[in-house]
């Protein structure tokens, strides 16, 4: 393919929409303040998208397979609140990677349940994951209490002030914290699993059609429960990275979140039905989604009145692409011939 | 030599028998047809065959080796592969992958190789010799490349066996012809051929072997040409089916339905004719000429963009199904099971959907009672073969379906009856039903629109058929004294070439 045939598909893709309102947004906001327009408010996004960031594609995944999980914020406030807590208790100075993979652990088992039920019983991952996301969290705050950790293990809190790299100029003072490793793995890990694996595959065919997936001999079971457990794993870790960056954990943070971080998913393209989805389209979403939530205010936007243009990004985009699909499908195939035309079959 | 031989096979669900002592042999590069009626055992035998079903007595051997448990697996490896009715292909991936990810499975491998999806994808299309844009998402293709792309996938896992069910359903006359051609040239490789089918024609043009089950037990088998249509039709059905001319009414008065000139943009146009009580009309064209469009419009599916519409001597603009309805119009759709019923609903809830008002008691809430009775009335007389009226319609078999669906459009009492593609995946017993019980309709002076392809039940049902191509009417004939050689001729000819027997030539276009 060559690059103009390529850049002529992309602008086809519903990726190229997702950009353009991503450009068009920033836009936006860089002509009320160009303030915005700077490296350091780049900076300050990219640390404040690490954390959904992790989840989205997580999420991705389990909504191409054609489950929607809405259990993953209380299992990512679950790991990181017991694993924070048990290391308070500890009074922890060993390596820090001992609480993150305790963390990790800890989401992956909860995951594992979720796919468990969801793969055996068949079950919508939706109605699912309702239930035992009351059931994590209730379980969290009635054995564990809610009394907050207010003191990270010293090893921990260091972790959180390490950076990648930081820039300074003469007013600002940005940084990219090493956190990032673990979205930009998240990413690389989601990416090769769905572009590179027979693993991969199977999550698309079963989000297409899962009685084909049977019958072509995919292991429906093995891969639903994968899944699961993976959305859960990268809950723990984007729990634990949240405790990392806020230097503290309470029982009763993240909860709330995950209809924005699907909001992000399928902002990016990922059909809420199953079987589309690709890594750079929720990267496009999650920027839509960080940019709307933390620069609205620079642009002057009261805080009164964020939520309220953060919903009307979020309707207006997911009814574009919603409308464009309308369009392609709702086309009725031409029939008669007219003068100069040849017979044109309906796509 | 025997590919697959399968002997005395017997297989029960809840005690009842769906196969009993069939036995069946499949030779290499022979094309055998597995005929019978919905619900004769056909599907369990397939599934019998693929191994996803094991059988409660009864023996397998497939290339000289006997198999007390078949495991899918198995069959596979065996070189067994099914072409499912709806394909099974994934609608968001592409054709390479559709293609050459089982085979890639297959091999065991874990990481994606594109390089061979592609190389193989290729492969597979070569063998078929058929071209395809590898990089096009299937759910894009037309029903017959959806099909083409299920039997490359089936080829490249080097198939023996290729069982095809139901191949032709959703398939135009031109598309069945290069199907059959492929299919032919398969044979000439030496592979064997299933072929699954309750269509009388197509069994008899691809079809060399022939074996009939009825009511899970094999009735007869055969070469094909020892078999003509009356002996086919009796070993199906287990009764002898005269055809039964419908007879043109006597027609007066004003018509129940008059359209003059009417179109939509793109779709048809120039569209005019009657349709009187009593009458049975047909629209007859192959899949894409518009018929189906031109039947939604008639209901108010479709706006028009031009003409005039009368019903009686009232003209009319349907802007919605609602408008149609009150008009004294009802319209059985093409595709039962997407646009005529509520599956999971029961038959009592699927029949009032249309004339829920009927059934209020006086505190406008739905009334049991009402309901029961007026489904009940239904069943009887329209024989809806059933326990009760609280069974899922998804239960049922194709044809009580369709009794279902036309029962619905039936309790509006409608004046004009419309059709489409009323047989269509029904059996010939509940066929030869629904066709007696449309003429005994006519005679009660509902006038009636059949839109088919269907050769037979256009010649046997109605006393005039207009013709439909692109988009157009091109010819408006007399049944009486039609054969179906003209027919059939008149349907496959390419509009403008030629065009000899065509009253009326079509229009030609200014360019």
């Amino acid at each position: 393919m060559s690059i103009g045939a390529g850049l002529r598909k992309f602008t086809k893709s519903s990726e190229f929409y997702v950009l353009l309102a991503v450009v068009l947004l920033c836009a936006v906001i860089g002509m009320r303040n160009p303030a915005f327009l700077t490296v350091f408010t780049g900076l300050d996004l990219l640390r404040a998208s690490i954390v959904p960031g992790i989840m989205v594609f997580a999420v991705m995944l389990g909504i191409i397979a054609g489950g929607i999980d809405v259990s993953f914020p209380a299992i990512a406030v679950s790991s990181m609140f017991l694993t924070a807590r048990l290391f308070e208790y500890l009074e922890w100075t060993g390596p820090v990677a001992v609480p993150i993979l305790m963390s990790v652990a800890i989401g992956t088992a909860l995951g594992t349940v979720n796919g468990l039920i969801i793969a055996f019983f068949k079950l919508p991952a939706f109605i699912v994951t309702l239930g035992t996301s009351h059931l994590f969290h209730g379980m969290l705050v009635w054995s564990i209490g809610a009394r907050p950790v207010n003191r990270l293990p010293p090893t921990m809190d260091a972790f959180s002030r390490a950076e990648i790299f930081r820039i300074t100029g003469e007013t600002h003072s940005s940084a990219v914290p090493v956190t990032f490793w673990f979205l930009l793995g998240t990413i690389v890990v989601v990416y090769f699993i769905l572009n590179y694996t027979m693993l991969g595959r199977g999550i698309y065919a079963i989000g297409g059609d899962r009685v084909s997936a049977e019958r072509a001999g995919f292991n429906v079971r093995g891969i639903t429960i994968f899944v699961y457990a993976f959305i859960g794993f990268a809950s723990g870790l984007a729990g634990i990275v949240h405790t990392i960056q806020s230097r503290a954990s309470f029982p009763v943070e993240l909860i709330g979140s995950e209809l924005l971080i699907i909001a992000a998913a399928v902002l990016g393209g990922t059909h809420i039905g199953g079987g589309k989805g690709t890594v750079l389209g929720s990267i496009l979403g999650l920027a839509l989604i960080t940019i709307s939530r933390n620069s609205l205010i620079m642009m002057g936007i009261p805080a009164t009145a964020q939520m309220f243009v953060v919903g009307l990004i979020i309707v207006a985009g997911t009814g574009m692409s919603a409308y464009q699909a309308m369009r392609r499908e709702n086309k009725l195939p031409r029939i008669l011939d007219t003068a100069g035309g040849g017979v044109v079959a309906g796509k | 030599m025997a590919l697959i031989k399968l002997t005395g096979i017997t297989k029960s669900f809840a005690g009842v028998r769906a196969l009993q002592n069939v036995d069946m042999t499949i030779n290499e590069g022979e094309i055998r047809c597995l005929a019978g009626e919905n619900g004769g055992g056909k599907s369990t035998l397939i599934k019998v065959i693929s191994g996803f079903y094991t059988p409660d007595e009864g023996r397998i051997e497939i290339n000289g080796k006997e198999y007390k448990r078949l495991t899918p697996q198995q069959a596979i490896s065996e070189g067994i592969q099914i072409i499912y009715q709806d394909f099974s292909v994934f609608p968001n991936l592409t054709v390479a992958e559709n293609i050459a990810l089982s085979l890639e499975r297959l091999q065991g491998r874990h990481l994606v190789n594109w390089k061979s999806i592609y190389k193989n994808a290729q492969r597979g299309l070569d063998m078929i010799g058929v071209h395809m844009d590898l990089d096009a998402p299937v759910g894009s293709l037309s029903v017959a490349n959806k099909q083409l792309v299920a039997i490359c996938r089936a080829l490249l896992q080097e198939a023996k066996l290729l069982v095809m069910d139901e191949p032709t359903t959703a398939l135009t006359r031109k598309e069945v012809d290069s199907l059959f051609a492929v299919t032919r040239d398969l044979q000439a490789k030496g592979l064997s051929i299933l072929f699954v089918s309750h269509k009388l024609e197509e069994v008899f043009e691809i079809a060399e072997e022939l074996t009939i089950l009825r009511n899970g037990r094999k009735v007869t088998e055969g070469p094909m040409k020892e078999f003509d249509r009356a002996k086919f039709i009796y070993h199906m059905t287990g009764r002898e089916i005269e055809p039964a001319h419908f007879k043109a009414p006597e027609i007066s008065g004003e018509p129940l339905l008059r359209v003059d000139n009417i179109g939509i943009t793109d779709l048809f146009e120039n569209i005019s004719f009657s349709l009187y009580a009593g009458e049975i009309i047909a629209i007859t064209g192959l899949l894409g000429s518009g018929r189906s469009e031109l039947a939604r419009a008639l209901f108010g599916l479709e706006k028009l963009t031009s003409g005039r519409m009368f019903i009686g001597e009232k003209q009319v603009r349907l802007h919605n199904v609602k408008d149609a309805i009150n008009n004294g119009i009802a319209y059985v759709p093409e595709d039962r099971l997407t646009e005529g019923l509520f599956l999971p609903h029961t038959i009592n809830n699927n029949v009032i959907s249309a004339t829920i008002g009927k059934t209020l008691s006086k505190w406008r809430l739905v009334s049991a009672k009402k309901t029961n009775e007026l489904s009940g009335s239904w069943i009887d007389e329209l024989k809806i073969v059933t326990p009760s009226g609280g069974v899922p319609v998804q239960t049922l078999s194709g044809g009580n379906q369709q009794r279902v669906v036309i029962a619905k459009w039936l309790s509006t009492n409608p004046k004009v009856l419309i059709l489409n593609g009323p047989t269509v995946g029904v059996d010939i017993g509940s066929k030869t039903d629904i066709h007696s019980y449309t003429k005994r309709l006519a005679k009660d002076g509902i006038g009636v629109i059949i839109i088919s392809d269907d050769i037979p039940e256009v010649l046997e049902n109605c006393n005039r058929v207009l013709l439909m191509k692109k988009g157009r009417i091109i010819e408006d004939m007399p049944c009486a004294g039609l054969t179906a050689e003209v027919l059939s001729r008149k349907l496959s000819e390419e509009v403008g070439a030629g065009g000899q027997g065509a009253d009326s030539p079509p229009k030609e276009e200014t360019a």
